[in-house]
């Protein structure tokens, strides 16, 4: 950063530290009013957005069908863009409630998968344990699994409240007299270049303290969240087996129904006006035969929307990899080096919470607004989730040599012959590949965290082939002569 | 959730927030119940001064947030024009991603302050709006470039740079055209409304509003060249007054919407009449908690007060005549606006309001 900071400030549009420091000291006051409706308006957005989750979660925990439809709507919602829902909810909702709505919408998804993660976590021999002594779904959701949801649920909540002070400001974008988003956009066109530097810098200070509050208090009141011993050595996916395919088209039309119906409900239940709240029949309507009124066809609306995704694609494409590479690299440089961890981390929070909407001019002064500028906006993105539940995969995995207790996540309901053979020879894939098995076998691609364990084995699975004499049982393969002690 | 409770707990401001937000969560359950668009009908009307007995509701959604560019409105709200009309006004902010068109069709702002093109691409998409006065008259676009880049006349943009956004280029593109510049051989660049491109050397030069870029940027102690388009009879209105098709058709509404166009009316003649107290008025209410500057409003108020209508008549500033909507389709026509401007439009209504 300080590099960068440098030379756009040979432009004249960045800000040096001590002039940004000068101009945070002379905004303070102003920065000050501004932050409280922000903060305000991120914390009921966390509040709910959080709020939402764990009744959903528990509640698909309890009733297996119901937690694939919210997964499902889960992740269909968060890829709608914002600009595409806010309008509705800014016209429906009154200012505030709206801004804490759109909030919300940027937090629950982290949220929610780090929840949903986090409760298969439990111990399979806690849950034996407690279906040996009678208890049902509700007993090991309380006495097993809550518990074991928690280390994922801290670094679900690392995410979720930046996410949320970077939503209340966008939020503002949509209307809004005051608030941190309102001083940026009002800096940014009135050219005061330093007070736009400023709010960047006090955003992501914020950010980053809200991330550091979390921590703190985490290790304060549940030490042993942090700590490795307890954690289970079962993946997200282990109880996919119980998926009849039946249950599974279920969801899926539950899913469909769910979605389309809440969308057409705008218009029948809610009677918003066709000028801004289009149904599920005028957008087929308009990906069919074209636009009602402009006459256009929808032949020039799939050109231009092709054209559009391809470059999108693109771009997206060669973020992810990038932010992602870049993102494993740096989890394992920082799993390696706790002390630097400690230093970099909160400059991640900073660097992740500092508004795209004043960084995004910068990096085009930089890197221009091709390839390189778009890669590295795109890299920004996705570089901080993707550090943080690597670095808790990491964190998170078991000191002694694990069994590879995989069920075959692909082919649920087959608990044939081809069950074992797909158990034994699991044990011989190599750990590195199997974060990418389930896309490849037709499941969802993995969440963060499931890539995170992934790689988190991965990363110690030198060490383990090494292990040659086993203090507990050991398990051979038989395709690939490899041997692996289990845990005693 | 213990951490949360301790998110809370270092300090007395912490907690006053807390309140502050607990209160405000509290009032959202009364905003819903009394919705700004809920304009009670049969309010007694107001015959001469303060003979009304309660205020009427109503609320003007902006298309950005509260400067000078709204002057007239905020002028009125600040003097107690609205008051006058026996109307209690609410400023609904805009901001980068506000629908105003929305706002006013859901009937959460009674009236609203768009673009004539605005209001075009709306009403060709069925939304149910009309426009009954415009405040800008002149087009405030213009085509700013730093002194230093020496670009004087349109064709010495030709092998240079131009930022500009996506909507304004569906404009610049016949304009070029019409006055015969190679639009080829403008490199466009997709920049929107900052400026700092043109500081930052990114683009020669960009479409802007001639209130807002230039008057920052001379404000930051650059000098810049301007080639308005109004100079090339390229008429784009700004700052035109839209409500609901169906406010008109109620009396009782009409007169509510008569009533505050009335208020604007006045607020636009004070301001047209001393453009330096209207900026310093809506630095004081608004722009100076948006950390704006006070002579970018008092400039800028100066630019817009020479759009608007005052150097050509002493009244009805707001009125739309038949002439003018005849520029509008002219505009629309070379922009590539599918439709008839006498429709988007309520020159009856704009009558009733401005003229006489």
């Amino acid at each position: 950063m300080a590099g960068c900071r440098g030379s756009a400030a040979a432009y004249g549009l960045g800000a040096l530290p001590w002039r940004l420091a000068d101009q945070i000291f002379q905004d303070v006051e102003l920065l000050w009013r501004h932050s409280v409706p922000t903060l305000t308006t991120a914390f009921w957005g966390l509040l709910v957005g959080v709020g939402v989750v764990i009744p959903l979660a528990a509640l698909g925990l309890m009733i297996r069908p119901a937690e694939a439809v919210v997964l499902r709507i889960g992740v269909f919602v968060n890829v709608v863009p914002t600009v595409a829902i806010a309008p509705i909810l800014v016209v429906a909702l009154d200012n505030e409630t709206g801004r804490i709505v759109i909030t919300a919408l940027q937090v629950y998804f982290p949220a929610l998968v780090g929840i949903l993660f986090g409760l298969r976590q439990a111990d399979e021999r806690a849950l034996d344990l407690i279906r040996a002594s009678g208890g049902g779904s509700w007993a090991a959701l309380r006495y097993a699994r809550l518990a074991a949801a928690v280390p994922s649920f801290i670094s679900a909540l690392q995410i979720a409240v930046p996410a949320a002070i970077l939503g209340a400001l966008i939020a503002e974008f949509f209307g809004a007299h005051e608030g941190l988003g309102s001083l940026l956009v009002n800096a940014q066109q009135g050219l005061l270049v330093d007070r736009t530097w400023a709010i960047a810098a006090v955003v992501g200070l914020v950010a980053a303290a809200g991330y550091g509050l979390v921590t703190v208090a985490a290790k304060l009141f549940v030490p042993w969240a942090a700590s490795e011993a307890s954690v289970g050595v079962s993946v997200a996916g282990a109880d996919a087996k119980k998926h009849s395919r039946l249950a599974s088209a279920t969801a899926s039309a539950a899913t469909i129904g769910i979605l389309l119906g809440g969308w057409q409900s705008l218009r029948t239940v809610f009677d918003f006006d066709p000028f801004f709240t289009k149904g599920p029949m005028d957008v087929l309507t308009y990906i069919t035969q074209g636009h009602p009124i402009h006459g256009t066809s929808a032949g020039t609306f799939w050109a231009e929307f092709s054209e559009a995704l391809g470059q999108t694609a693109v771009d997206a494409g060669v973020g992810f990899v990038v932010g992602s590479l870049v993102a494993v690299a740096a989890a394992v440089i920082l799993d390696a080096f706790p002390t630097l961890a400690r230093v970099f981390m909160p400059m991640a929070v900073v660097l992740r919470s500092v508004p795209l909407a004043a960084l995004t001019p910068l990096i085009v002064l930089l890197f221009g607004r091709g390839m390189l500028g778009v890669t590295i906006v795109v890299t920004l993105v996705t570089f901080f989730p993707t550090l943080v539940t690597v670095m808790q995969g990491l964190r998170s995995t078991p000191k002694g040599p694990p069994i590879w207790c995989v069920p075959p996540v692909a082919r649920p309901g087959k608990q044939s012959a081809m069950y074992d053979s797909c158990m034994r020879c699991r044990q011989c894939w190599p750990p590195h590949v199997w974060p990418f098995r389930a896309p490849l076998l037709g499941q969802p691609w993995p969440n963060g965290s499931q890539l995170a364990r992934g790689w988190a084995i991965s990363s110690r699975w030198p060490r383990r082939r090494r292990t040659t004499t086993c203090s507990g049982p050991e398990v051979s393969c038989s395709r690939c002569s490899r041997s692996w002690c289990t845990a005693s | 959730m213990p951490y949360r409770q301790r998110y809370l707990r270092p300090s007395a401001d912490a907690c006053a927030a807390r309140s502050l937000s607990t209160a405000s969560v509290l009032s959202l359950t009364l905003l819903a119940a009394c919705d700004s668009g809920s304009t009670a009908a049969g309010q007694d009307q107001a015959s001469e001064g303060d003979a009304c007995g309660e205020l009427t509701d109503v609320a003007v959604q902006f298309a950005w947030h509260p400067n000078v560019e709204n002057m007239a409105t905020i002028v009125a709200e600040q003097n107690g024009y609205f008051e006058d009309e026996c109307l209690d006004v609410e400023i609904l902010p805009g901001g980068p991603e506000v629908t105003a068109d929305a706002q006013i069709v859901s009937g959460n702002a009674d009236m609203g302050i768009l673009s004539s093109e605005a209001l075009a691409n709306a009403v060709v998409n069925e939304a149910p709006l009309v426009g009954v006065g415009v405040a800008y008259q002149s087009s405030p676009s213009a085509i700013v470039s730093l002194a230093e880049s020496g670009i004087e006349a349109l064709t010495d943009l030709e092998g240079r740079t131009f930022g500009v956004s996506q909507t304004d280029q569906r404009v610049y593109e016949p304009f070029f055209e019409s006055v015969g510049v190679d639009w080829d051989a403008i490199e466009m660049v997709d920049t929107g409304a900052d400026p700092a491109a043109l500081v930052s050397g990114e683009v020669d030069a960009m479409s802007a509003v001639s209130a807002n870029q230039p008057v920052v940027l001379r404000n930051q102690g650059h000098e810049v060249n301007e080639i308005p388009l109004a100079d090339y009879d390229y008429n784009r209105w700004s700052g035109a007054l839209v409500v609901r098709e169906d406010s008109l058709e109620d009396p009782d509404r009409r007169e509510i919407v008569m009533g505050m166009a009335r208020a604007v009316e006045r607020g636009l003649q004070a301001a047209a009449e001393d453009p330096e107290a209207a900026g310093e008025l809506v630095f004081e209410a608004y722009a100076s908690d948006l950390g704006l500057e006070e002579e970018t409003q008092v400039e800028g108020a100066k630019v817009w007060a020479d759009l608007t209508t005052a150097d050509e008549r002493d009244s009805g500033l707001l009125l739309i005549d038949q002439t003018g909507v005849e520029s509008q389709q002219e505009f629309f026509d070379n922009t590539g606006v599918d439709v008839d401007a006498s429709e988007i439009f309520d020159l009856e209504a704009s009558e009733e309001a401005f003229g006489g």
